[in-house]
């Protein structure tokens, strides 16, 4: 089950995904999370400007977890994709390995799929990833 | 074959194919679940996921949690410089 903010509502909140797409996604993030130690987590929405400080601050609501987090803040209305890795994470992570993750997850939010590049970048990052 | 034969055999049947593969496509297609197309407007609430806890862990265990509920405040991008001690994060940024 995802930790879906909104879920506890009896009416589900329009995402825009759909529940064979979560669960992929969650697959993917749990794996992720197996895998390397880090913790990875999955924004998708508006981010204001400027979108980098944005996402660095929701990346700072990690908390005790901010060192080992690891950030993908897709906004499909700004068509802007940020990760962002904490100091830990960037020892297993480095930014040419995000950078890698970045160019095929917006080849494949080019072509409409969110869900699939979603899922794609955080299995690139974890194969990538060094423990 | 006379003139009215010949113009059902050549135009009431592809009509008739036409009209039926139109009604099969607004019938199934036509309720499906909005997504995401480049370009269009991106009309869904902010979602924010995190891996779920494995089974059998309680739920205040110390693992990472994000509020519940609808109101997802973005916080502004001055907190991220005051708000974290480590200023060495690291990542990448993409636009499609």
């Amino acid at each position: 089950m995802l930790v879906v903010p909104g879920s506890q509502e009896t009416v589900a909140p329009p995402t825009p995904f759909a529940p064979h797409q979560l669960w992929r996604i969650d697959d993917a993030l749990s794996a992720a999370d197996r895998e390397t130690g880090l913790t990875f987590s999955v924004y998708v929405g508006e981010l204001d400007e400027p979108t980098r400080g944005t996402a660095e601050a929701l990346h700072a609501q990690f908390g005790e977890r901010t060192q080992h987090g690891v950030l993908l803040a897709v906004s499909p209305n700004q068509r802007v994709l940020e990760i962002v890795t904490g100091a830990r994470a960037r020892r297993a992570l480095p930014d040419r390995v995000c950078a890698l993750a970045v160019l095929s997850m917006t080849a494949a939010f080019e072509g409409g799929d969110l869900a699939g590049g979603i899922v794609t970048g955080l299995r690139m990052l974890a194969d990538q990833s060094r423990r | 074959m006379s003139v009215i034969g010949t113009l059902l055999v050549f135009g009431g049947i592809p009509a008739a194919v036409v009209l039926l593969v139109a009604a099969l496509v607004y019938a199934a297609g036509g309720q499906g679940t909005p997504r995401y197309r480049p370009g269009r407007p991106y009309n869904f609430a902010p979602v924010w996921y995190l891996a779920a806890a494995p089974p059998g862990t309680a739920p205040e265990s110390g693992r990472l949690a994000l509020p519940a509920g609808g109101q997802l405040a973005l916080p502004s991008s001055a907190s991220a410089s005051t708000g974290a001690p480590n200023a060495e994060r690291g990542g990448a940024r993409g636009t499609w």
